[in-house]
């Protein structure tokens, strides 16, 4: 697992203003297809955008993260969620903004420390040591990751 | 004699596991029109409400038998039962976010409940399952790509593990 830092947010935060403009994805105006890590920081961003209580994200890459049929997988740290003690997946289709399939599961903060523990199990194929963590952007700081 | 309401309320809770399982699988399966699995959602959502109203209020049973509105109304008081309550949790340790949360939750519950083509058809005739008219066009569901993204809206995750729950758990979970 990593901090999610890497140089290339200021090229992410460019494409997004130009894809969806300031706020919403709904306002796409680009034509050219996003690679699969630019639209996965393009969802990431706009879940913490809307929100307000999500505290980080871990986007999981598959073995095979290279396939674009494989989904791009987050686990989503959220204090709004009700604690269920599993980690339930639901898929999401790809769609204009995003045009990779996605899988999203959302738990608590408390699960997360469980799951950590090892004590909640994640589904197949989601494994932590090929896990990227995008804590939630400091206000203020264009929504990237520090 | 009459089967009783808990046998209606078991029943539909027994289908509302069996549509909210294909949606799963539908959602997933990028060859299935998105129209589809939207159908099974709103389909178990109201035959979870349903469920839950048979078994826990006094709604007479002709109504349930024949109304589609249902979600938007069980959901908020879903979300505000004891045990749910005790399984939410905010940073402060208290639940003073539940009451924006469930604003939001009814709001995504409307807009699933209007998937369905008997519910509000004159102001939103959008639905699932059957072409409809918009600005002088006949639209298909199969080919439309304007249905609600609960991947997009706020609480749009949230409101699947809600609506996971009351199915997985109805046996335990009350709304009294």
């Amino acid at each position: 697992m990593r901090l999610h830092a890497d140089s290339s947010d200021c090229a992410i935060l460019d494409w997004r203003l130009l894809t969806f403009g300031f706020h919403s994805p709904r306002a796409s105006i680009m034509t050219v297809k996003p690679s699969k890590d630019e639209a996965a920081r393009s969802l990431i961003t706009w879940h913490f955008e809307i929100e307000p209580e999500m505290t980080e994200i871990y986007r999981i890459r598959a073995s095979n993260e290279d396939d674009p049929h494989e989904p791009i997988r987050l686990l989503e740290v959220n204090e709004r969620s009700v604690d269920t003690g599993k980690v339930q997946v639901f898929g999401f289709r790809p769609s204009k903004e995003i045009p990779y399939p996605s899988h999203v599961a959302e738990v608590t903060p408390e699960e997360m420390q469980r799951i950590l523990q090892r004590l909640i199990p994640l589904p197949e194929g989601w494994d932590l040591d090929r896990a990227e963590r995008y804590p939630r952007p400091e206000a203020g700081n264009g929504g990237r990751s520090n | 004699m009459a089967a009783d309401r808990t046998e209606w309320a078991k029943a539909y809770a027994r289908q509302a596991r069996s549509d909210f399982s294909v949606y799963a699988l539908l959602a997933r399966n990028l060859d299935v029109e998105t129209c589809h699995a939207l159908h099974f959602l709103q389909m178990a959502g109201e035959k979870i409400a349903k469920a839950f109203r048979f078994r826990d209020t006094g709604t007479g049973l002709d109504a349930l038998l024949s109304e589609h509105v249902a979600l938007s109304v069980f959901i908020p008081s879903f979300i505000r039962s004891a045990p749910v309550l005790d399984r939410y949790r905010t940073r402060h340790g208290d639940h003073r976010g539940v009451s924006s949360l469930a604003g939001k939750l009814r709001d995504l519950a409307r807009d699933i409940e209007r998937l369905a083509p008997a519910v509000d058809r004159e102001q939103s005739p959008r639905n699932v399952e059957y072409p409809w008219e918009e600005g002088g066009k006949v639209l298909v569901p199969c080919d439309y790509v304007a249905f609600p993204d609960l991947n997009g809206f706020e609480a749009g995750r949230t409101f699947l593990r809600l609506l996971e729950i009351a199915i997985q758990d109805f046996e335990e979970v009350g709304i009294h």
